[in-house]
């Protein structure tokens, strides 16, 4: 369940330390004698941004000031570039959810798209100097390409692809587990415009023994050591060759926010997000599987064999996490609506399931003992979320819940309670509900 | 006991039970929300100079979790190592303060604003 404590808007980022508020949520530093105006372009634009509107005198803007236009809203505001209604999960590093109902677009918009950032994001962006260098033991020949000879060299696709964070609903994970707490939001799909990582790979020439792909990026870790990486995840190569696996530059057909990863970023569809990694500046063709910050110990791995509630597992006993698994939201209507008896109730969300497809999405409004089959659609593309709909009586007035479970293409549903346990807290699939009085 | 007298008694059980909250609810410490009692000034030192407290407050594990998870820093994350003294004062302050606590397999929803829905169709 949503953990009241870990709400944190705006203005208690700004009662805390203003001019620390300022650099979290714009980057923006003050002018260091004056205390006011903008030392950084970004910091002003990413302010413009989130208020719409362009600041004529931000020179005379004084360090720590809450911008009016959200003084007085009560809503946590965060990040530039996005929605109000995102959660922050989690500060410093910047980890922020979707509420469920902000997530009712067919296909997701940039202001409403998670962040889960594992180190500091890079400042002061140039794409055009911008470099990705592909290397390692299985590729033929090394090189390094800028973004411009990427787009000009490979051609451009666009598909669809939904990324969920693989911690996504470790909130509810009995006995609790000490990461981000995210409920249910830290998914989306928007559309991504790149080229294909395999034309890339294919262009210097795969080694036989290739096993796996890394990446890296140009984020820091937390704690300023330079000797650590923030995260360098990868997948296998029948993953890294696929269609639909993409070096993105683009999200609904704009340059993506820099939180998301701006320049350049991998997606791979249907995975753990953290293998979709953000401010992409290598590739590593690897002849065994990537040993990358956060691929080893227990990190975005589930115990190969199903444990008891808050066992000690081995390293050897655990298995990397790849394909998610089967999954559905209820975008509209949002938890706690009321009707009056009588009236139907519309509904409608999303349903995905890693590498597979959904074949089927039911709800039900009495605790799982009846379901009714909902309208669904078929995907956009391969890894795109799909859309379903439902119309839904209720026998009289009361206390209900409407739960959702959806079915993949193998036949696999969605469970009611909360899956097997595992130490780090991933791959909570249990069924979305939400509550609606009918009186 | 009459049915006054006994409404009487839970009134008292009650009100004796309502002071005992407000005695018990913890001070917070404005800057990282972190609850004020022994150990925290450690807390605040050691454990908020690469993430906020945030990573903490909304974290519950039991003592020995909260050990697994400063190992596991100080494994790969560069978490430097504690005095003996220093990890026992932390320990003892977060497995006091932020104890495991048992949720179920399913916790009930908790709505934050029931509204009158208008349907769009
Ligand atoms: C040297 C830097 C550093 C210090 C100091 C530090 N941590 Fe961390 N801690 C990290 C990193 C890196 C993460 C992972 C953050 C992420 O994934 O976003 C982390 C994560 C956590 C988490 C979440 C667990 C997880 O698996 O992600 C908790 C809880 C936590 N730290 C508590 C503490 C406590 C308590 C202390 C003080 C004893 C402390 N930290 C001090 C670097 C540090």
């Amino acid at each position: 369940m949503k953990n009241k404590s870990i709400l944190r808007g705006i203005h208690e980022l700004y009662r805390d330390n203003p001019e620390k508020a300022d650099q979290l949520i714009w980057g923006r530093e003050v002018e260091p004698v004056s205390r006011r105006g903008f030392l950084k372009k970004s910091g002003l634009w990413a302010m413009s941004a989130a208020l719409g509107a362009h600041i004529p005198f931000a020179d005379n803007m004084p360090g720590g000031l809450i911008p009016a236009a959200f003084a007085d809203t009560d809503e946590s505001f965060h990040i530039p570039g996005k929605h109000p209604g995102l959660i922050v999960v989690n500060d410093r590093p910047v980890s922020a959810e979707t509420p469920a109902h902000l997530l009712d677009d067919l296909i997701t918009p940039v202001d409403k798209l998670f962040i889960r950032n594992n180190g500091i994001p890079p400042e002061n962006i140039d794409p055009a100097a911008w470099m990705l260098r592909i290397e390692g033991e299985s590729i033929e020949s090394h090189a390094q390409f800028s973004l411009e000879e990427l787009k000009r060299k490979f051609k451009h696709y666009t598909y669809q692809l939904t990324i969920e964070c693989a911690g996504n609903g470790r909130s509810e994970f009995n006995p609790p587990v000490p990461e981000g707490q995210w409920t249910v939001g830290a998914v989306g799909c928007p559309e991504w415009t790149g080229v294909r990582l395999r034309d890339v790979l294919e262009s210097l020439g795969i080694k036989d023994d290739a096993v796996y792909i890394g990446y890296y990026g140009r984020d820091t870790h937390i704690s300023g050591k330079s000797s650590l990486d923030s995260i360098s995840r990868g997948v296998p190569m029948s993953k890294a060759l696929e269609d639909e696996t993409l070096i993105a530059w683009a999200m609904n057909g704009a340059d993506m926010p820099a939180m998301n990863g701006h320049p350049l970023r991998l997606v791979c569809g249907g995975w753990p997000a953290s293998t979709s990694g953000k401010w992409l500046s290598k590739i590593v063709v690897r002849n065994k599987i990537h040993d990358g910050a956060k691929m080893t110990g227990l990190s975005y791995k589930v115990p190969c064999h199903p444990v008891e509630p808050g066992s000690n597992v081995k390293d050897e006993d655990m298995c990397i996490i790849e394909s998610m698994p089967v999954k559905s939201l209820i975008t509209y209507p949002k938890t706690g609506a009321m009707i009056k008896a009588g009236q139907k109730l519309s509904l409608r969300g999303h349903a995905w399931a890693g590498d597979l497809s959904v074949s089927a999405v039911d709800i039900s409004n009495d605790f799982g003992a009846t379901w009714q089959r909902c309208k669904l659609r078929q995907p956009k593309n391969r890894l795109a979320w799909q859309h379903w709909q439902a119309e839904l009586d209720f026998p009289g007035p009361g206390y209900y819940e409407v739960w959702v479970r959806a079915t993949d293409s193998a036949g696999k549903m969605q469970p009611m309670v909360v899956p097997g346990w595992n130490p780090k807290g991933y791959l909570n699939n249990a069924c979305h509900r939400i509550a609606v009085k009918v009186t | 006991m009459s049915l006054s007298v006994r409404v009487r008694v839970m009134i008292f059980v009650l009100s004796l039970l309502f002071a005992q909250q407000l005695v018990s609810r913890p001070n917070i410490d404005a800057k990282t929300g972190l609850i004020i009692d022994q150990g925290y000034l450690k807390v605040k030192s050691e454990c908020t100079v690469c993430h906020s407290a945030k990573l903490i407050i909304q974290n519950r594990a039991t003592r020995e979790g909260w050990l697994k998870t400063i190992r596991w820093m100080q494994d790969t994350q560069g978490l430097h190592q504690l005095t003996a003294e220093t990890e026992e004062e932390i320990l003892t302050y977060l497995a006091k303060n932020y104890p495991s606590e048992h949720k179920g397999r399913r916790a009930n929803l908790i709505v934050e604003n029931w509204y009158w829905l208008n349907q769009e169709q």
